[in-house]
């Protein structure tokens, strides 16, 4: 079953679209410019005023497969720089001009989504 | 408290990543220590409570568990279920035949420490059973090292033997285990000698 769970997640999400976290990974992302996954999700908590910070496993595993979908790209910074300021090496990522793409269209077909709602609750209210 | 949070994330860390590629495993072990310094140190330098601080880094830990495991899904080293049974006959093979032998050597040093304390057992029997342990324990040694495969069988066989004839009017399946006992030890010594002479051809 574990072998089929990739496929059936596949199945599940169309494609070109975003998460809800994806789409706060990438505008956090185009803020931040250079990112590694703490301060991303720092700034992600602030953004959205959230309680708590995204969990360790949801944000590595979103930030994985937003890089092998082309959303992001990432570097490991020299082990050199990290030594001298006495902390371990961060995994920098950026957000990619496709990243940047999917979250335009993500933010119109949200907007786009929310009009057509707020048409329907309209009609439903003349009637 | 901060440190005991740490230790369970770094634990539950290596366990989950454990069995994936080499490379797949180091890098995420990598960033999530990285996580892990980032934010106790963000905690260290602004003064933040520590308690505070240890509640979310768990939080994150324990959130985070169901993504874990469905990453580990995704990442684990396949091996496929062929490879599994050719796995499973070499090593049946290699050690199948410990097994009657050293249920036999089992049975006899627990008679003869009478652990269980059968009411047939008395004290010659007892030596008798410490002794075909001792024989059934040397014999396969030599057959495990392959430098004299027939005496280890020889050995085995009267070590099996010697204190079933004593006991076996009392335990008819010890009788059993010896028989299979001797069987494999013979075949195992049969093994070795055609290996030696195929190596010797």
């Amino acid at each position: 079953m574990g072998s089929y769970l990739p496929i059936l997640a596949e199945v599940r999400r169309k494609a070109d679209t975003l998460l809800p976290l994806e789409a706060s990974i990438l505008s956090a992302g185009l803020e931040l410019g250079e990112f590694h996954g703490y301060s991303l999700a720092r700034a992600i908590q602030e953004r959205e005023a959230a309680r708590r910070l995204t969990a360790h496993g949801t944000l590595y595993k979103a930030l994985g497969r937003m890089e092998t979908a082309g959303l992001l790209v990432s570097r490991w910074e020299s082990a050199d720089g990290a030594a001298a300021e006495g902390r371990p090496r961060r995994r920098l990522y950026e957000v990619t001009a496709a990243g940047a793409g999917a979250l335009a269209a993500w933010t119109a077909a949200s907007a786009d989504a929310a009009v057509a709602t707020a048409r329907g609750v309209a009609l439903g209210g003349a009637a | 408290m901060i440190a005991l949070v740490l230790a369970i994330a770094r634990g539950w860390l290596r366990i989950y990543t454990r069995g994936t590629p080499a490379a797949v495993r180091d890098a995420r072990r990598a960033e999530i220590e990285c996580d892990l310094w980032e934010q106790r140190h963000e905690q260290q330098s602004r003064d933040q409570r520590v308690i505070a601080t240890a509640l979310d880094v768990l939080g994150r830990v324990v959130r985070g568990v169901p993504s874990d495991l469905s990453w580990r899904v995704q990442h684990r080293e396949r091996r496929g279920v062929a490879r599994r049974l050719r796995g499973g006959v070499v090593a049946a093979r290699r050690y199948g035949w410990t097994v009657f032998p050293a249920l036999v050597d089992v049975i006899y040093v627990t008679g003869a420490a009478r652990m269980g304390t059968p009411s047939f057992v008395d004290t010659p029997e007892q030596l008798a059973m410490a002794v075909g342990a001792a024989a059934i324990l040397w014999g396969m040694l030599l057959l495990w090292r392959g430098t004299a495969p027939a005496a280890g069988a020889w050995l085995v066989c009267l070590g099996a033997a010697a204190p079933v004839l004593l006991i076996a009017r009392g335990a008819p399946l010890s009788l059993l285990w010896a028989v299979l006992a001797m069987g494999s030890a013979t075949r195992r010594s049969d093994a070795l000698r055609a290996q030696r002479r195929r190596v010797a051809c």
